[in-house]
């Protein structure tokens, strides 16, 4: 097989579903012969790594009763089967708004392969099809916790990875060079970033080269316990904090359930708001999805969005721990319907890219570059929820028709190709006096002038006017980051979140993490500083000192604690949304004594 | 519609790259950083080497998803820095960590390098091959001020219209840019105000005491 230069998704078939025979009805699609495989419809083809020797090999979507599961075969390890989408419907909807965008004029690593070795080739190469939407960098790998799930911080004796501020700097600045569009949005994370002394020094540093949006990755513990820090990092420019929350009980959030709410009370004194972001894994903390929602709608004062994350399936995973594990963006889109009684549906959920027509029309309009969200369809998901004074919770698409308004901008877009600015802006002009036709007025928020709030997006390519609005908003993204048992090149190549790498390099999150040992762990540990010698350099410290120590009785006293969980509201149960509780509400194991990652006090 | 020239380009793992700006190279024990604008950064390397592997046969490399393959396994070696493995042009680069170069990163040799090849199915003899010193800091600096090799348009423009746009629209951006971090500050002393914490415009604040291992 050779690759293609410039690989494109084709369709390859469209044709119905051909049932299997009976017997095999209602078998796990995870334990189908070859034989049966075969049988199924095949949709499309794409490029994917063997999990074991990663050598290139072609991967065939198809189809299995609802599924859209991935198929590779490797000459030396034989076939892999792997969910890729647990929705063939909603696939097939949101495949259609996949585009190519533009990359980078200027990519940071050349060669003459011009990335036929992807995704080996990064980064970023000349191939690559987007541009960073959000840029990671990693402040230091040092951790208040050790996460035994996690691959990121130094353990006992590892070295230790904390750039100097210049060297951040100067990391900040060959982000802010990329071309044609420098990204402005920055996520400083680690490690635990709030592990640095000098982390208001280094958000100072971001603004200065020019990041708009400056996101702080944490447990935000650091911050629950000294509250002062969340007015210094707001003050220096920390727009948001992207915060784990793997869910509402201690069982499913042994984390940090403790300490969010002193860290939710500190963020409302400093008016910062916050990214709950819960990684999703099937038999874990699946159940509490809508709880989860449930309790960030409770706190929308502050929190701002909910980042669901799938669980990446890393490291070798026999087939029964994947199938028990594994779930998709659609898997947890159908669980959020389910725990929330249908107020939040399948059919309120949009593909990332499908927004990509406002950023083209407002680049026709105006002639100039614009953020251009150009991933993968499969990669993420987004709805917006408006909340209003009465509790009435209203997902955007159940009074905006998305899809019918893409494609009236899409017939915009190509009218004004080639011509000169007042003709465009004539016909941008029509375009907009065209767009209340897909908002349905009687379903939109009672106090909501959505059209208003499409024009100014569509012309200044922002939300500004959202601003005086009296509704409270919440968005609800998906974000499906890959592992090496779904792996889909055709999604790497055009994947808009990136880490910069001390060494100059620039790499897509799904090549960074999926494949450490060439890239992450790789490259770190070249910029890295042995422990002896970090000792050496800062005196007092040693490895256990970095370490919290969390005194549960006393946490579970506080105020703030029994306030948030005790006197959560359940939204889902109003009868303006429908008055059957959310699934789990009530969960309230409080007893667990979260040793599972830390010390006990 | 995007269109899209080549001013010019340069291959990074070519050799006779030149460092992109003054950089002096310094020792501190035995940390390597390099002087930049009389700041300091810390590399792993200086002088290393960059093997060449060319006129491979086509049998021996078998096809892309191989040569890329074999290119994944070179990285996977400690002392590679680079690895690239061309099956079009039939060549294999690699930089790595010279045995007995003045660093304590992890090192080999060319005799490693090619009997790690053979083991993979290319044979030392197998064509032209060449090893010589290069600086590490080409490769770093590349990375740290690439150059455009294309040049992109606004969609729907072309190219030849986006050229009569592009100055305006730099200018704007410019103008735009330095507005809105006046904005910011602007907004940073309304903050620091509404929360009264005057002393945070020790945004400069250098230390936050005692935020480690937080005991009860
Ligand atoms: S993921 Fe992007 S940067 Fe990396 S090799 Fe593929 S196309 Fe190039
Ligand atoms: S990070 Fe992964 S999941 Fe997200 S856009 Fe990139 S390739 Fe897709």
């Amino acid at each position: 097989m050779v690759v293609p230069e410039n690989p494109q998704r084709e369709l390859l078939a469209e044709e119905p579903y051909a049932e299997v025979s009976e017997a095999a009805q209602g078998q796990s699609p995870y334990h189908r012969s070859p034989e049966e495989i075969d049988k199924l419809p095949v949709i499309e083809s794409t490029l994917t790594v063997c999990p074991e020797c990663k050598l290139i090999i072609e991967g065939k979507l198809y189809r299995d009763g609802d599924n859209v599961m991935i198929r590779k075969y490797c000459p030396e390890h034989k076939w892999t089967i792997e969910k890729y989408w647990e929705d063939y419907d909603m696939y097939m909807k949101m495949r259609k708004f996949s585009y190519t965008g533009r990359g980078f004029d200027n990519p940071n690593f050349v060669t003459s392969t011009k990335g036929a070795n992807c995704p080996f080739d990064c980064g970023f190469c000349e191939r690559h099809k987007s541009h960073t939407a959000l840029a990671n960098v990693v402040v230091t790998n040092r951790c208040h916790l050790s996460c035994w799930y996690c691959f990121f911080y130094a353990k006992e004796g590892d070295s230790v990875y904390q750039p100097s501020l210049d060297e951040l700097r100067k990391l900040f600045r060959n982000l802010r060079n990329q071309r044609p569009i420098p990204t402005n949005a920055l996520q400083l994370t680690g490690g635990e970033p709030t592990m640095r002394e000098d982390l208001v020094d280094i958000v100072v540093a971001a603004k200065e080269e020019g990041f708009d949006q400056i996101q702080l990755n944490t447990t935000g513990i650091n911050i629950g316990l000294h509250p002062e820090l969340a007015v210094k990092y707001r003050h220096a420019g920390v727009s948001t904090l992207y915060m784990s929350f793997d869910g509402v009980s201690a069982r499913t959030n042994p984390k940090n359930h403790w300490e969010i709410p002193l860290t939710l009370d500190a963020l409302r004194k400093a008016s910062v708001g916050c990214v709950l972001v819960p990684a999703v894994i099937r038999t874990v903390n699946d159940g509490e999805l809508g709880a989860i929602i449930n309790f960030a709608v409770n706190n929308s004062d502050v929190v701002k969005a909910v980042n669901f994350q799938p669980v990446s399936l890393v490291g070798r995973m026999p087939v029964s721990q994947r199938e028990k594990q594994r779930i998709t963006i659609p898997g947890a889109i159908k669980l959020i319907e389910e725990q929330t009684n249908g107020v939040i549906r399948k059919e309120h959920w949009f593909t990332v890219p499908c927004v990509g027509d406002i950023s083209k029309f407002a680049e026709a309009l105006t002639g100039e570059f614009k953020y251009d969200l150009s991933v993968h369809f499969a990669c993420g998901a987004g709805c917006y929820l408006f909340i209003e004074p009465n509790g009435k919770i209203t997902p955007i698409t159940e009074f905006l028709d998305v899809y019918g308004l893409m494609e009236h901008l899409h017939s915009a877009i190509n009218e004004m190709e080639g011509r000169g600015k007042l003709a465009r802006k004539s016909i941008a002009a029509k375009a907009l006096l065209g767009i209340g036709k897909f908002i349905d007025k009687e379903k939109q928020p009672k106090s909501l002038n959505f059209t208003n709030l499409l024009v100014s997006l569509l012309t200044k390519n922002n939300f500004k006017t959202m601003g005086k609005i009296q509704l409270k908003m919440l968005f609800l993204g998906m974000m499906h980051f890959q592992d090496e048992y779904n792996y889909d090149v055709q999604r790497v190549e055009k994947c808009g979140v990136s880490y910069a790498m001390p060494d100059g390099e620039i790499l897509p999150f799904c090549t960074f993490n999926v494949f450490p040992e060439i890239y992450r762990d790789k490259v770190q540990k070249q910029f890295s500083i042995p422990q002896s010698e970090w000792q050496a350099t800062h005196p007092g410290w040693t490895y256990s000192k970095d370490k919290y120590v969390r005194n549960v009785k006393e946490l579970q006293g506080t105020n703030e604690y029994k306030k948030t969980y005790g006197e959560l509201k359940d939204y889902f149960a109003l009868p303006v949304n429908g008055g059957k509780s959310v699934k789990n509400f009530s969960v309230s194991d409080t007893e667990h004594d979260g040793a599972a990652h830390t010390k006990e006090a | 519609m995007m269109a899209q020239h080549i001013p010019k380009r340069r291959n990074q793992m070519d050799s006779n790259t030149q460092p992109a700006k003054e950089q002096k190279f310094v020792m501190n024990g035995t940390a390597l950083f390099v002087l930049e604008d009389s700041k300091k950064y810390r590399i792993p390397y200086h002088i290393i080497k960059r093997a060449v592997f060319s006129n491979l046969k086509k049998a021996d490399l078998i096809d892309v998803p191989h040569s890329a393959r074999l290119q994944y396994k070179l990285m996977l070696m400690g002392a590679v820095i680079k690895a690239i493995v061309d099956f079009d042009e039939l060549k294999i680069t690699v930089m790595y960590n010279p045995t007995g170069a003045d660093n304590g990163m992890p090192k080999t040799s060319m005799e490693q390098l090619t009997n790690f090849l053979a083991q993979e199915g290319i044979p030392a003899n197998a064509g032209s091959t060449k090893n010589e010193d290069c600086d590490y800091l080409e490769f770093y600096s590349y990375a740290y001020s690439s150059p455009s090799i294309r040049k992109s348009a606004p969609y729907s423009y072309t190219l030849e219209e986006w050229e009569k746009l592009e100055s305006a629209y730099i200018k704007k951006r410019t103008k735009e840019d330095r507005e809105k971090f006046a904005k910011f500050r602007e907004w940073q002393d309304i903050y620091a105000k509404e929360k009264g914490v005057a002393d945070v415009q020790s945004a400069k604040a250098r230390s936050i005491s005692n935020i480690f291992g937080l005991k009860k």
